[in-house]
Protein backbone atom coordinates (compact mmCIF):
# COMPACT_ATOMS: atom_id res chain seq x y z
CA UNK A 1 0.00 0.00 0.00
CA UNK A 2 1.64 3.43 -1.17
CA UNK A 3 2.37 5.63 2.23
CA UNK A 4 1.77 9.15 2.21
CA UNK A 5 4.97 11.18 0.95
CA UNK A 6 7.25 13.16 3.70
CA UNK A 7 7.16 15.67 1.40
CA UNK A 8 5.47 18.03 -1.16
CA UNK A 9 6.56 19.26 -3.98
CA UNK A 10 6.99 22.75 -4.37
CA UNK A 11 4.94 23.65 -8.27
CA UNK A 12 6.59 26.82 -8.64
CA UNK A 13 9.90 25.33 -8.10
CA UNK A 14 9.70 22.33 -9.66
CA UNK A 15 12.04 20.52 -7.35
CA UNK A 16 11.30 18.43 -3.90
CA UNK A 17 11.95 20.16 -0.73
CA UNK A 18 9.35 21.35 1.87
CA UNK A 19 6.40 23.29 0.84
CA UNK A 20 6.63 26.74 2.53
CA UNK A 21 4.87 29.44 3.04
CA UNK A 22 5.07 33.31 3.91
CA UNK A 23 3.13 35.90 5.71
CA UNK A 24 4.45 39.20 6.03
CA UNK A 25 4.67 41.19 9.39
CA UNK A 26 4.17 44.12 8.00
CA UNK A 27 0.68 43.39 6.58
CA UNK A 28 -0.58 42.23 10.13
CA UNK A 29 0.33 45.23 11.43
CA UNK A 30 -1.02 47.55 8.75
CA UNK A 31 -4.50 45.55 9.04
CA UNK A 32 -3.97 46.32 12.91
CA UNK A 33 -3.79 49.68 12.39
CA UNK A 34 -6.48 50.21 10.50
CA UNK A 35 -8.82 48.32 12.72
CA UNK A 36 -7.58 50.21 15.81
CA UNK A 37 -8.30 53.35 13.99
CA UNK A 38 -11.36 52.49 13.20
CA UNK A 39 -11.91 51.00 16.73
CA UNK A 40 -10.60 54.42 18.81
CA UNK A 41 -13.09 56.78 16.23
CA UNK A 42 -16.66 54.38 17.28
CA UNK A 43 -15.25 54.50 20.88
CA UNK A 44 -15.16 58.20 20.37
CA UNK A 45 -18.67 58.35 18.96
CA UNK A 46 -20.32 57.12 21.60
CA UNK A 47 -19.73 59.00 24.31
CA UNK A 48 -19.97 61.79 22.14
CA UNK A 49 -23.47 61.47 21.15
CA UNK A 50 -24.18 60.52 24.43
CA UNK A 51 -23.66 63.96 25.80
CA UNK A 52 -25.43 65.55 23.69
CA UNK A 53 -28.24 63.45 23.88
CA UNK A 54 -27.89 64.71 28.00
CA UNK A 55 -28.03 68.10 26.67
CA UNK A 56 -30.81 68.22 24.78
CA UNK A 57 -32.89 66.06 27.13
CA UNK A 58 -31.86 68.72 29.64
CA UNK A 59 -32.65 72.01 27.50
CA UNK A 60 -36.05 70.62 27.01
CA UNK A 61 -36.53 69.68 30.16
CA UNK A 62 -36.18 73.36 31.39
CA UNK A 63 -38.11 74.68 28.68
CA UNK A 64 -41.24 72.73 29.59
CA UNK A 65 -40.60 73.46 33.11
CA UNK A 66 -40.68 76.91 32.42
CA UNK A 67 -44.14 76.83 30.28
CA UNK A 68 -45.38 75.26 33.28
CA UNK A 69 -44.36 77.90 35.62
CA UNK A 70 -45.37 80.49 33.21
CA UNK A 71 -48.56 79.21 32.57
CA UNK A 72 -49.25 78.60 36.72
CA UNK A 73 -48.25 82.68 37.53
CA UNK A 74 -50.44 84.10 34.67
CA UNK A 75 -53.34 81.38 34.69
CA UNK A 76 -54.01 80.49 38.80
CA UNK A 77 -54.73 82.16 40.89
CA UNK A 78 -52.55 80.44 43.65
CA UNK A 79 -53.64 78.17 46.53
CA UNK A 80 -55.21 78.86 48.61
CA UNK A 81 -57.22 81.54 46.17
CA UNK A 82 -56.56 83.81 48.29
CA UNK A 83 -53.35 83.48 49.78
CA UNK A 84 -50.94 85.51 51.92
CA UNK A 85 -47.32 85.47 52.28
CA UNK A 86 -48.08 83.56 55.63
CA UNK A 87 -51.11 81.24 54.18
CA UNK A 88 -49.99 80.14 50.54
CA UNK A 89 -49.14 76.95 49.65
CA UNK A 90 -48.71 77.79 45.44
CA UNK A 91 -48.11 81.28 43.96
CA UNK A 92 -49.90 82.37 41.25
CA UNK A 93 -51.00 85.97 40.30
CA UNK A 94 -53.66 86.02 38.28
CA UNK A 95 -57.05 87.51 39.08
CA UNK A 96 -58.68 85.87 35.53
CA UNK A 97 -56.20 84.52 32.73
CA UNK A 98 -53.55 86.65 32.16
CA UNK A 99 -54.59 89.43 34.29
CA UNK A 100 -52.10 89.93 37.18
CA UNK A 101 -53.36 90.56 40.61
CA UNK A 102 -50.90 93.92 41.69
CA UNK A 103 -51.08 92.89 45.26
CA UNK A 104 -50.25 89.28 44.29
CA UNK A 105 -47.44 90.50 42.33
CA UNK A 106 -46.37 92.58 45.21
CA UNK A 107 -46.37 90.17 47.43
CA UNK A 108 -44.59 87.69 45.14
CA UNK A 109 -41.39 90.20 44.72
CA UNK A 110 -41.43 90.93 48.49
CA UNK A 111 -41.30 87.29 49.12
CA UNK A 112 -38.35 86.20 46.49
CA UNK A 113 -36.37 89.62 48.09
CA UNK A 114 -37.04 88.24 51.56
CA UNK A 115 -36.19 84.30 51.04
CA UNK A 116 -35.68 83.18 47.57
CA UNK A 117 -35.33 79.20 48.13
CA UNK A 118 -38.73 79.47 50.24
CA UNK A 119 -40.17 81.62 47.16
CA UNK A 120 -38.96 78.75 45.13
CA UNK A 121 -40.61 76.23 47.27
CA UNK A 122 -43.67 78.02 47.04
CA UNK A 123 -43.66 77.93 43.50
CA UNK A 124 -43.30 74.34 43.26
CA UNK A 125 -40.31 74.96 42.01
CA UNK A 126 -37.26 73.18 43.29
CA UNK A 127 -34.60 72.04 40.35
CA UNK A 128 -34.07 75.32 38.60
CA UNK A 129 -33.69 79.14 38.96
CA UNK A 130 -35.77 81.62 37.69
CA UNK A 131 -35.88 85.48 36.87
CA UNK A 132 -39.24 87.01 36.27
CA UNK A 133 -39.29 90.01 34.28
CA UNK A 134 -42.32 92.45 33.73
CA UNK A 135 -42.38 94.85 30.91
CA UNK A 136 -45.13 97.35 30.11
CA UNK A 137 -45.51 100.30 28.23
CA UNK A 138 -45.17 102.64 31.64
CA UNK A 139 -41.71 102.06 33.49
CA UNK A 140 -42.97 102.11 37.14
CA UNK A 141 -45.11 99.03 36.69
CA UNK A 142 -41.52 96.95 35.13
CA UNK A 143 -39.94 94.84 37.51
CA UNK A 144 -37.45 92.09 38.09
CA UNK A 145 -38.26 88.97 40.15
CA UNK A 146 -35.74 86.43 41.10
CA UNK A 147 -32.17 85.79 40.43
CA UNK A 148 -30.31 87.05 36.95
CA UNK A 149 -28.52 84.34 35.36
CA UNK A 150 -25.02 84.28 35.49
CA UNK A 151 -23.46 84.44 31.50
CA UNK A 152 -22.18 80.94 31.49
CA UNK A 153 -25.17 79.49 32.66
CA UNK A 154 -27.65 78.04 30.13
CA UNK A 155 -31.06 79.42 30.04
CA UNK A 156 -34.77 79.01 28.67
CA UNK A 157 -36.65 82.22 28.22
CA UNK A 158 -40.62 82.02 27.75
CA UNK A 159 -42.86 85.17 27.41
CA UNK A 160 -46.80 85.29 28.27
CA UNK A 161 -48.92 88.67 26.96
CA UNK A 162 -50.11 89.44 30.76
CA UNK A 163 -52.45 92.62 31.59
CA UNK A 164 -50.73 94.44 34.69
CA UNK A 165 -52.57 97.69 36.50
CA UNK A 166 -54.99 97.78 33.30
CA UNK A 167 -51.99 97.70 30.68
CA UNK A 168 -50.82 95.45 28.54
CA UNK A 169 -47.21 94.01 29.49
CA UNK A 170 -45.13 91.15 28.70
CA UNK A 171 -43.73 88.73 31.66
CA UNK A 172 -40.71 87.30 30.60
CA UNK A 173 -39.79 84.47 32.58
CA UNK A 174 -35.85 82.81 32.26
CA UNK A 175 -35.34 79.62 34.10
CA UNK A 176 -31.23 78.30 34.33
CA UNK A 177 -29.42 76.11 36.53
CA UNK B 1 4.38 13.46 9.14
CA UNK B 2 3.54 16.82 7.67
CA UNK B 3 4.84 19.68 9.82
CA UNK B 4 4.06 23.37 9.51
CA UNK B 5 6.11 26.13 10.99
CA UNK B 6 4.51 29.02 12.55
CA UNK B 7 6.74 32.35 13.44
CA UNK B 8 6.83 33.76 16.86
CA UNK B 9 5.35 36.87 15.72
CA UNK B 10 2.86 36.17 14.13
CA UNK B 11 1.69 34.51 17.83
CA UNK B 12 2.08 37.91 19.33
CA UNK B 13 0.03 39.21 16.41
CA UNK B 14 -2.85 36.58 17.01
CA UNK B 15 -2.76 37.56 20.93
CA UNK B 16 -3.13 40.80 20.01
CA UNK B 17 -6.34 40.29 17.59
CA UNK B 18 -7.88 38.12 20.37
CA UNK B 19 -7.31 41.16 23.09
CA UNK B 20 -8.83 43.66 20.47
CA UNK B 21 -11.87 41.39 19.81
CA UNK B 22 -11.97 40.79 23.90
CA UNK B 23 -12.39 44.85 24.13
CA UNK B 24 -14.73 45.32 21.10
CA UNK B 25 -17.29 42.41 22.25
CA UNK B 26 -16.79 44.13 26.12
CA UNK B 27 -17.46 47.56 24.56
CA UNK B 28 -20.23 46.63 22.39
CA UNK B 29 -21.67 45.00 25.66
CA UNK B 30 -21.47 48.11 27.79
CA UNK B 31 -23.13 50.32 24.93
CA UNK B 32 -25.75 47.64 24.44
CA UNK B 33 -26.73 47.76 28.33
CA UNK B 34 -26.61 51.59 28.41
CA UNK B 35 -28.92 52.03 25.57
CA UNK B 36 -31.22 49.89 27.19
CA UNK B 37 -30.62 51.66 30.25
CA UNK B 38 -31.99 54.90 27.88
CA UNK B 39 -34.48 53.62 26.29
CA UNK B 40 -36.37 52.29 29.86
CA UNK B 41 -35.40 55.85 31.44
CA UNK B 42 -36.77 57.72 28.88
CA UNK B 43 -40.19 56.21 28.74
CA UNK B 44 -40.56 56.71 32.12
CA UNK B 45 -39.33 60.17 31.56
CA UNK B 46 -42.01 60.70 29.14
CA UNK B 47 -44.90 59.04 31.12
CA UNK B 48 -43.65 61.26 34.26
CA UNK B 49 -44.07 64.14 32.24
CA UNK B 50 -47.26 63.48 30.40
CA UNK B 51 -49.14 62.73 33.90
CA UNK B 52 -47.10 66.26 35.12
CA UNK B 53 -48.78 68.21 32.64
CA UNK B 54 -52.26 66.57 32.73
CA UNK B 55 -52.30 67.18 36.53
CA UNK B 56 -50.78 71.20 36.01
CA UNK B 57 -53.68 71.79 33.35
CA UNK B 58 -56.43 70.68 35.76
CA UNK B 59 -54.81 72.23 38.75
CA UNK B 60 -54.81 75.54 36.31
CA UNK B 61 -58.33 74.81 35.12
CA UNK B 62 -59.92 75.43 38.97
CA UNK B 63 -62.74 73.39 40.47
CA UNK B 64 -64.71 70.91 38.57
CA UNK B 65 -62.70 70.07 35.82
CA UNK B 66 -61.47 66.07 35.32
CA UNK B 67 -59.52 64.06 32.88
CA UNK B 68 -58.91 60.59 32.29
CA UNK B 69 -55.83 58.59 30.94
CA UNK B 70 -53.52 55.50 30.65
CA UNK B 71 -50.23 54.94 32.53
CA UNK B 72 -48.88 51.15 31.70
CA UNK B 73 -46.62 51.48 35.11
CA UNK B 74 -47.14 52.34 38.57
CA UNK B 75 -47.21 55.85 39.32
CA UNK B 76 -46.44 57.62 42.36
CA UNK B 77 -47.80 61.23 42.91
CA UNK B 78 -46.33 63.64 46.15
CA UNK B 79 -47.81 67.27 46.07
CA UNK B 80 -45.43 68.75 44.20
CA UNK B 81 -43.87 65.81 41.93
CA UNK B 82 -44.51 62.54 39.85
CA UNK B 83 -42.32 59.34 40.04
CA UNK B 84 -42.02 56.96 37.53
CA UNK B 85 -39.87 54.00 38.74
CA UNK B 86 -36.05 56.15 39.47
CA UNK B 87 -37.48 58.99 37.44
CA UNK B 88 -39.24 62.25 39.20
CA UNK B 89 -40.47 65.17 37.63
CA UNK B 90 -42.15 68.46 38.89
CA UNK B 91 -45.16 70.38 38.19
CA UNK B 92 -46.38 73.96 39.65
CA UNK B 93 -49.24 73.27 41.52
CA UNK B 94 -51.06 70.92 44.17
CA UNK B 95 -51.76 67.32 44.64
CA UNK B 96 -52.81 64.89 47.24
CA UNK B 97 -50.12 62.35 47.67
CA UNK B 98 -51.11 58.98 46.53
CA UNK B 99 -49.66 55.95 44.97
CA UNK B 100 -51.67 54.94 41.13
CA UNK B 101 -51.00 51.37 39.70
CA UNK B 102 -50.96 50.88 35.72
CA UNK B 103 -54.52 50.97 34.50
CA UNK B 104 -57.05 54.05 33.81
CA UNK B 105 -56.37 56.93 36.27
CA UNK B 106 -58.69 59.42 36.97
CA UNK B 107 -57.58 63.48 37.69
CA UNK B 108 -60.14 65.91 39.54
CA UNK B 109 -59.73 69.15 40.66
CA UNK B 110 -62.66 69.96 43.88
CA UNK B 111 -61.58 72.19 45.76
CA UNK B 112 -57.99 73.80 44.09
CA UNK B 113 -55.94 70.58 44.53
CA UNK B 114 -55.81 68.01 42.15
CA UNK B 115 -56.64 64.41 43.24
CA UNK B 116 -55.86 61.13 41.21
CA UNK B 117 -57.02 57.89 41.76
CA UNK B 118 -57.09 54.73 39.65
CA UNK B 119 -60.52 54.28 38.50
Amino acid sequence: MPTAPRYRRAPSKGRVGWARGQALLIEFVGALFVFLVVFLFLQNIWPENFNRWKDETEQQTMLLRANQLASALVESPGYPTDWTTNTVESIGLASQKNVLDADKLAMFAGLTTADYNLTKHDLRFFEYDFLVQIDANTASLDQNIGMVPKPDQSVVTVRRIVVVGGENAVLQLSVFR
Amino acid sequence: MIQGQISIEAIVVVVFLLIFLGLTISSTLQVQSFERLISDSSADQALCLKTADIVQEIFLSGAGTRAVFEVDRPVSVAASSITVNQTYCYFSGVAVPVSLSKGSIVVSNSSGVVSLANS
